[in-house]
């Protein structure tokens, strides 16, 4: 093991920037972003670090308040009863996306608001740093409880950044976020409350091995499933999707979309790993395929209609979650049945979880580019944009890149999931994949109708130049990783994929991390 | 003690019914107040033992104590309603001050 | 493996697939001009044929007229869907109750 404490330097330096941040800026101004750029560069490193670890031994456990970390039952006891950071594949797979995204928000974000007032700025980056804190801690912890602490940081910070700009129409989307977020929320805490008072723990390893499916049970079960579905924005609660993502400014649409995706990954960790050994998982499977199916149908034709281009873009997000709720939801169907997972289970979880990377990568330059059409032309209404691809050449071709990934035209690390997906739902339901594919083709329907009327046609906006350099350097960024997804997807699948698909699909190991083999 | 839980029912109950029905901002920030105390009662009275004192060792009357991980849950779940209800009175008011009103109807997002 | 990937019943492969796109884009290329070499570039016969009409000047479509094929001929499920997206937080809400009710029964039922 190469240093213990690395999970909670990645939670803590972030914390500690966040804090020292308005102090930096107040006192001696330049210095802050370099402050916030290192900490961030480093605390990427550590999650290079840590991934190597996981990689290698498997699981990482870190108890709090040990005297060695690495020691989960402490001498007598057979439940675990301090916080216990359970880490494996599918964490560092998250928490690699967030370490990328939050650098690239942070590089963006220098040019696109540097008009604002710079105290406002030190707020933003504090809210900024916190975010990541959320949201790694959420994907680092084995302990419910402790995810509902991490995720109602998360949400705070996050509905104080949508409303940003305080225009009347960020205040109601940052209000909406909130109240969306609060009552989620509490209702995962009464489930929370539930298992504690059944199970006397709230490790989720103790309470997964001491697991009676009963009537209580399937209450919290329910209440969990809803709550964390209706964050990461499923059809028929999406309704908060639009409006947050609208309103608030690009860099922190990035971040939003791995806020999502961490609730995407506290509903698969419930359903794999806590209620992995003992629940119908037919049942749960076919849940998550029945969100998936809606959300992605719903999503991409309420997107067609729409005026404004970065609602457009949040209802094509939803449409997005959908495939990787397909994919994960076919993959836990059929995870009883040894020769089906093997057969195409394994699989339809690899493009799921693929999926997510490539949604992050490919959503999230979309989003950058939208951002800068707002940084110059001041509207996101495509009615009053056009011919910009005479006047913005590099947001252009970003855009075009981003658009051919998204609706999963080949060679880009689009079709290379979405193709996983397909052939895999296939082999489980033909009717599921033939809307996966319609719902693919309608997608880049709408995505040509943003670059006809936004890129081409005639030169309207004449007193139009190029965005700044690092908002390209942000958009540049993620273009890369694209493009390299696209030509090494064996290497990433091999690399990343595999160890947290694995993850999930070995309960027992999850198990065994905390527990030490005793069940 | 099943009137405890009954009662923790009836309050969220209410709390969904101002949520779900009310048109003012405040008054669903109330509603959303509401169901946190629901919760918070719910986690304290899962640590109830019958006949058990609080659980402090100084001068304890009896051996016999409620259990103490519920109240230290419930510490950490009021003061994340302190700040979430702050939040979102903040945004109200500046939601009041740029449309004019507290009603949810005149809102501008859609569709 | 490092370049691709293998699917349950095939492979896909980005490089094969950009060196098999170029391919063939030369070819085309090559085509198109050996045998578009006689078309005319200006002139009468180079107007596209409108039945006889004359052909409309280039004007810029707005976005919200682009697909309204699209939008009229789901009109039915876009009536359903559009009205019932009103914006009002206490209907984001109700859905969450709905949701979590049909969930409650189905968990319990199977």
């Amino acid at each position: 093991m190469m240093f213990p404490h690395t999970s909670v330097l990645i939670i803590a330096i972030p914390l500690l920037t966040a804090f020292i941040t308005p102090v930096v800026g107040k006192v001696i101004r330049p210095l802050r972003n370099v402050i916030i750029f290192l900490s961030l560069l480093l605390t990427f490193g550590l999650v290079i670090s840590l991934a190597w670890d996981v990689y290698s031994f498997g699981h990482v456990v870190y108890t709090f308040g040990a005297e060695n970390p690495g020691i989960t039952l402490p001498s007598g006891y057979s439940l675990p009863i301090r916080v216990i950071f359970n880490i494996d594949g599918m964490s560092v797979f998250m928490a690699l996306m967030i370490a990328i995204v939050s650098l690239v928000a942070f590089v963006y974000s220098i040019d696109f608001l540097k008009k604002e007032r710079q105290d406002k700025m030190d707020k933003y980056y504090t809210l900024l740093l916190l975010m990541c804190v959320g949201m790694y801690g959420m994907v680092f912890t084995g302990d419910l409880f402790n995810l509902f602490v991490f995720f109602e940081i998360l949400s705070i910070a996050s509905s104080a950044l949508v409303a940003f700009r305080t225009s009347g129409e960020a205040s109601e989307a940052g209000f909406k976020y909130i109240v969306i977020s609060s009552i989620a929320a509490l209702f995962i805490l009464f489930a929370i409350g539930i298992f504690y008072s059944q199970y006397n723990a709230l490790n989720i390893a103790a309470i997964a091995a001491n697991l009676n499916f009963g009537v209580l049970d399937k209450l919290a079960l329910s209440l969990l499933l809803v709550g964390l579905a209706m964050k990461a924005g499923t059809i028929p609660m999406h309704m908060w999707v639009p409006d947050a993502y609208g309103e608030s400014p690009a860099p922190i649409t990035l971040m939003l979309l791995i806020a999502t995706q961490a609730s995407l990954y506290a509903l698969f960790r419930i359903s794999f790993s806590l209620f992995g050994l003992h629940a119908n998982l037919a049942l749960l499977g076919w849940i998550l395929i029945i969100f998936g199916l809606l959300s992605m149908f719903v999503g991409v034709t309420l997107a067609i209609p729409q005026k404004d281009i970065k609602r457009l873009m949040a209802y094509h997000s939803i449409s997005q979650t959908g495939y990787m709720l397909l994919g994960v939801g076919v993959g836990l169907a059929v995870l009883n049945d040894p020769t089906a997972f093997s057969n195409y289970g394994f699989k339809a979880m690899e493009g799921g979880i693929f999926h997510m990377i490539n949604y992050i990568l490919y959503k999230g330059l979309l989003f950058l580019t939208a951002g800068a059409i707002f940084y110059r032309l001041k509207t996101k209404n495509l009615d009053e944009m056009g011919g910009l691809a005479h006047r913005m050449p590099f947001t252009t071709l970003f855009f075009i890149i981003g658009a051919l990934a998204i609706a999963g035209i080949p060679p880009f690390n689009g079709f290379a999931s979405k193709l996983l997906i397909y052939e895999s739902v296939y082999a489980f339901n033909p009717f599921l994949s033939v809307i996966a594919m319609l719902v693919s083709v309608l997608t880049l329907a709408s995505f040509v109708k943003v670059f006809q009327s936004a890129f081409m046609g005639p030169d309207i906006n004449k007193s139009v130049k190029e965005v700044p350099i690092w908002m390209l350097v942000g958009m540049g960024i993620l273009t890369l990783l694209i493009v390299l997804f696209s030509l090494f997807p064996g290497l990433v699948v091999d690399t990343i994929i595999k160890p947290a698909v694995i993850a999930l699909a070995e309960r027992q190991a999850y198990i065994s991390a905390v527990l030490g083999g005793v069940l | 003690m099943n009137f405890v839980y009954l009662s923790i029912v009836v309050l969220i109950a209410l709390g969904l019914y101002a949520v779900l029905t009310k048109k003012n901002l405040i008054k669903i920030v109330i509603g959303i107040s509401i169901i946190e105390s629901a919760v918070n009662l719910f986690l304290v009275v899962l640590g109830y033992v019958e006949g058990g004192v609080a659980p402090i060792y100084t001068l304890a009357p009896s051996e016999k104590m409620v259990l103490p991980t519920p109240q230290a849950l419930t510490l950490t779940s009021i003061v994340i309603g302190v700040a979430v209800t702050a939040l979102m009175l903040a945004l109200a008011v500046n939601y009041f001050n740029k449309y004019g009103s507290l009603d949810v109807r005149s809102r501008r997002l859609m569709k | 493996m490092v370049f691709g990937i293998e699917t349950g019943v095939g492979t896909w492969n980005a490089i094969i697939f950009a060196v098999a796109f170029f391919i063939v884009s030369i070819v085309v290329y090559i085509l198109s001009r050996l045998l578009f070499s006689g078309a005319h570039k200006e002139g009468e016969q180079a107007k596209p044929f409108l039945s006889g009409n004359e052909e409309v000047t280039k004007q810029h479509v707005a976005a919200s007229n682009l697909y309204w094929g699209f939008t009229r001929a789901l009109k039915s499920y876009y009536d359903v869907v559009i009205p019932a997206h009103t914006g009002i937080i206490n209907d984001y809400i109700g859905w969450f109750v709905i949701v979590l009710a049909i969930v409650l029964i189905l968990v319990e039922v199977f």
